[in-house]
């Protein structure tokens, strides 16, 4: 039974099959292209998937410490009612994944896409969706193997850049204490430059400069004049895989 | 030490069991380990009897080897209770065949005149005491019978004890020798002195 890692965007989907144990440190996985959901599923039925959702669907904020909020259903229900306030009744409509640590806590809400007609899409199929979590989780364990001091005792901030939309997370000893989605006004190197320099201004400073993995910009000749580490080349048209099945790298 | 990153998730999945499941469990546990406990006093049980039927078993084991020489002497001894019977048997038979049978019919035979008909011999080796029945044509050849009995050896007291009226002969009987008496004889005989006779000096 094979289990695919599919990606949902705005404008299509993206799908991998998941690395086994064997295959984990080896060649790229290919990248398979669709339409919508229900496509790939009609190509790929009968198998084990885990989602991942763009940032461009969701809607995310991270609790204030001071809130004392580190249980799972008192962080929903105050990110309901977050949600609700900023969006409207209707975000209380929203699924919502949420996550609390020992010392921070958020939430995200999928504002677009109808996740049961995605989950009736796949029964349809015999697909079995084993997981739908946002994109901004898929590859942090392999990055921070790739980079410990990332998830370490310092501060340090990660950038994944989806075209226009960047998911500016900051981490700290294995915990996200901060979450914020912008944008960009082009999809190139020189303004993602400048939002990157606003963004550290804004909730810096930290030891080492942020990493940076994205995919979808114009260009990425100037890419190291970026004040990040740049993980991954950020003009590929599609998503990246080693992100996606979180084997940042491992030699992809 | 390895990273743990939250895992935000929109599916419905429990991150981790509800208190009143870890409560179920506790409860589970706790009924497992009584029952474990029941069960390991059940089993000491079980050993405990397993091992008195052992040791009775084995008990009864000695007993029936103990036992077993007593149970053979009444067998023993009934057999050889049934020997002496069959021995004592074997010997009265020897006693009986011993008693002159032979002397006492041939004596009988021999003083028998033509036309008597024998139908009775009652005698036994356990009395001197005999009896014969039988029919004769007239009363004199019955009359004859008795002397001649009387005049042998070993036998005495011989008389008569019963006469009875000629019945009429069956006709169907074309050789019936016409209307017979019946009677019957008793006598005393001797075995001893009758054996010890010479066969023809009987009278």
């Amino acid at each position: 039974m094979t289990q695919q890692v599919v990606y949902l965007g705005a404008d299509g989907v993206s799908a991998w099959c998941a690395p086994n144990g064997s295959s984990r440190a080896g060649a790229a996985a290919a990248t398979h292209e669709y339409a919508d959901f229900n496509a790939w599923c009609r190509a790929n039925s009968c198998c084990d998937a885990r989602l991942f959702v763009s940032g461009q669907l969701l809607h995310s904020l991270v609790v204030d410490p001071a809130l004392q909020l580190f249980d799972e259903p008192a962080v929903r229900a105050y990110a309901a009612q977050q949600f609700s306030h900023y969006h409207g009744p209707q975000a209380r409509q929203w699924p919502m994944a949420v996550w609390a640590q020992p010392s921070s806590s958020g939430a995200c809400a999928l504002h677009s896409g109808d996740l049961p007609t995605l989950m009736a899409q796949a029964a349809a199929h015999d697909v079995r969706v084993r997981s739908v979590a946002p994109v901004w989780s898929a590859g942090l364990g392999s990055v921070s193997r790739l980079k410990p001091a990332f998830g370490g005792a310092q501060q340090q901030a990660l950038a994944l850049v989806e075209g226009r939309r960047v998911t500016w997370l900051v981490a700290q000893a294995a915990c996200v204490v901060g979450l914020q989605q912008r944008f960009i006004d082009m999809p190139r190197i020189d303004a993602l430059a400048d939002l990157l320099h606003r963004l550290v201004i804004e909730t810096g400073p930290f030891a080492a400069p942020p990493l940076l993995v994205g995919w979808g910009l114009d260009d990425a000749q100037s890419a190291a004049s970026l004040p990040a580490q740049v993980l991954t080349p950020l003009d590929q048209p599609t998503a990246c895989a080693e992100w996606l099945l979180d084997t940042m790298g491992c030699g992809a | 030490m390895k990273a743990r990153w939250p895992r935000p998730e929109f599916l419905a999945l429990p991150a981790r069991p509800p208190a009143l499941a870890w409560l179920w469990a506790a409860t589970g546990a706790l009924m497992l380990a009584a029952t474990l406990v029941e069960a390991a006093e059940l089993q000491q049980q079980i050993d405990d009897h397993g091992s008195r039927l052992s040791q009775a078993t084995q008990q009864n084991l000695r007993l029936a080897r103990s036992a077993a020489p007593r149970s053979v002497v009444p067998i023993a001894s009934q057999s050889s209770a049934s020997s002496a019977q069959a021995v004592r048997a074997a010997q009265q038979v020897a006693h009986d065949l011993a008693h002159p049978w032979g002397a006492i019919l041939a004596g009988i035979e021999s003083e028998t005149p033509a036309g008597l008909q024998w139908l009775l011999l009652d005698h036994g080796v356990d009395s001197p005491d005999l009896r014969l029945e039988g029919l004769a044509p007239d009363v004199a050849i019955v009359m004859n019978l008795v002397d001649a009995l009387s005049a042998r050896v070993g036998w005495s007291n011989v008389v008569a004890s019963r006469l009875q009226a000629p019945v009429a002969p069956d006709p169907r009987e074309s050789a019936a020798p016409g209307p017979r008496w019946r009677f019957e004889l008793s006598a005393v005989v001797d075995a001893k002195q009758v054996d010890a006779a010479p066969t023809d000096a009987g009278r």
